[in-house]
């Protein structure tokens, strides 16, 4: 009799285990079909993303000689007069400000980064990210500090660049960047630092009241890199002198 | 000695039921890794990005080839200083050193007059420097090619800053009302000021503020009155 009733024991036991199995993994299938993709699809979109990437480097490269090219011949003949001399000289300054030249000068770097726990709340997005105008600002700062040139997470800001807020990140001149974000600047770094520093100013605001992880540091050389768009007018003409404003 | 043999029987059952299991949910986790949408997502975005770069370079070096054309037969010719201007006037026109005139849009940007506040002080119905700036990001997004706020070229350094009753920009001090003339695509430059959840339909709707924004044919912006004095900057020679 006690051999039946610990037989019986058994048997309820694996039914109950099977039954709990199965809704475990039902559940589990279930979970994997509606928010997670399987890796495989994932894997085939980075190997598509490594070959684009890789073409694009190409491509760069390829961009870059040819302006190499086109450099050597003008630095040429700019020995030849100094009317040429002078002008081959605008046409460098001129480039360099508008983000056509890799520059390097004195500055500061500023990274700035989420505080930590801010996916705690559910929030799948970064506050940098949901409110880039704060990056603005920054740059709005250091433009009036008489900074010469600008990039963050090294992209040139010029004076066609957009912040785009995207999903989860920015899209910065068609690129696309995530926190943490690293701001350059060329100018004088005692000016630029203590214009942030500015008491009440944006860092201190980003600091105190969002508790935003910011370091600033002068550096002797910072390097800044060019703009790679290619910026061509389609609507805009050269103004004809006889219209009024 | 039966009753044995049975619990050994069920026993080894056991072990090999567990067995199987583990290895069953191994092979399972690595199927199913957490990948979620929006890392998907993600990556599409980029692949989408990268491609858009792509195309863009390859425009530039169709540019570039050319360009290369043009100076090697000027150089032959001996005009070379023609080659050179022309692309000085190219450059100094998108750094914003030479007049502009295209179809586009003005945007007059006044603060809210009437006597009861919207927001909790009387600072919340004035405009502000951010709200300028993000109306500038709205427009640059909506490809605008000249930017002006009361006759005064944005550049690409040009400050927007808040001096207490005023808004600085280019070092020059501007009072509300704000016009903003803008060259570009006129219906998308007007779409990104006021279309919903921009800035412009925010601090209109929401903070009632004056927006008023006029799509036209023929806009002149005046050139930046000034000249470039460059301090720190150095160009990167290439190949050192």
């Amino acid at each position: 009799m006690s051999n039946f009733k610990s037989k019986i024991a058994i048997i309820v036991v694996s039914i109950i285990l099977g039954i709990i199995l199965s809704i475990q993994l039902k559940t589990l299938k279930k979970d994997s079909l509606n928010s997670h993709f399987p890796l495989q699809r994932n894997k085939e979109l980075a190997a598509e993303l490594n070959k684009l990437q890789e073409e694009n480097n190409k491509l760069v490269n390829q961009a870059n000689t040819l302006e190499d090219k086109i450099r050597k011949y003008e630095s040429n003949v700019s020995e030849e007069s100094d009317y040429i001399n002078e002008l081959s000289k605008e046409l460098l300054k001129y480039r360099m400000f508008s983000g056509y030249e890799k520059l390097y000068g004195p500055g500061i770097v500023l990274t700035i980064d989420d505080p930590e726990g801010e996916v705690i709340y559910g929030e799948d997005t970064s506050f940098l990210v949901r409110n880039y105008q704060y990056l603005l600002q920054i740059i709005s700062y250091l433009n009036a500090t008489e900074a010469e040139a600008i990039s963050i997470n090294g992209l040139r800001y010029t004076a066609y660049s957009e912040f785009l807020r995207v999903d989860e990140h920015l899209s910065i001149n068609g690129v696309s960047v995530t926190p943490p974000f690293e701001i350059k600047a060329i100018g004088d770094p005692d000016k630029l630092e203590s214009a942030l520093n500015l008491k009440g100013g944006i860092i201190y605001k980003l600091k105190n009241s969002y508790d935003m992880d910011i370091k600033i540091n002068q550096q002797k050389s910072v390097d800044i890199p060019k703009y790679t768009k290619k910026k061509e007018f389609r609507y805009a003409e050269p103004a004809t002198n006889s219209t009024n404003p | 000695m039966k009753n044995i043999l049975g619990k050994a029987t069920i026993f080894t059952m056991c072990v090999v039921t567990g067995i199987f299991l583990s290895i069953q949910l191994r092979q399972n986790n690595e199927w199913n890794q957490l990948v979620t949408l929006s890392s998907i997502e993600d990556m599409k975005n980029e692949i989408s990005n990268t491609q858009n770069q792509i195309s863009n370079i390859e425009k530039i070096i169709e540019k570039k080839r050319k360009e290369l054309k043009n100076i090697k037969s000027a150089v032959n010719e001996g005009n070379i200083s023609e080659v050179l201007e022309k692309e000085l006037k190219k450059v100094r026109k998108i750094a914003g050193y030479e007049d502009l005139q295209g179809p586009g849009v003005i945007i007059k940007i006044a603060d809210n007059n009437e006597r009861y506040i919207v927001g909790q002080e009387a600072a919340d119905d004035i405009v502000h420097d951010r709200d300028i700036l993000n109306i500038l990001n709205d427009l640059k997004m909506a490809g605008a090619e000249a930017i002006s706020i009361k006759g005064q070229r944005v550049l690409l350094n040009s400050e927007i800053q808040c001096g207490g009753p005023i808004i600085r920009i280019n070092g020059r001090s501007l009072t509300n009302p704000f016009i903003i003339h803008a060259i570009g695509d006129p219906k998308l430059l007007y779409a990104a000021v006021n279309a919903p959840n921009t800035t412009g339909y925010i601090l209109k709707n929401l903070y009632k503020l004056e927006i008023k924004t006029q799509p036209s044919d023929n806009i002149i912006i005046r050139k930046h009155k000034g000249d470039l004095n460059l301090k720190y900057l150095k160009p990167v020679k290439e190949g050192e």
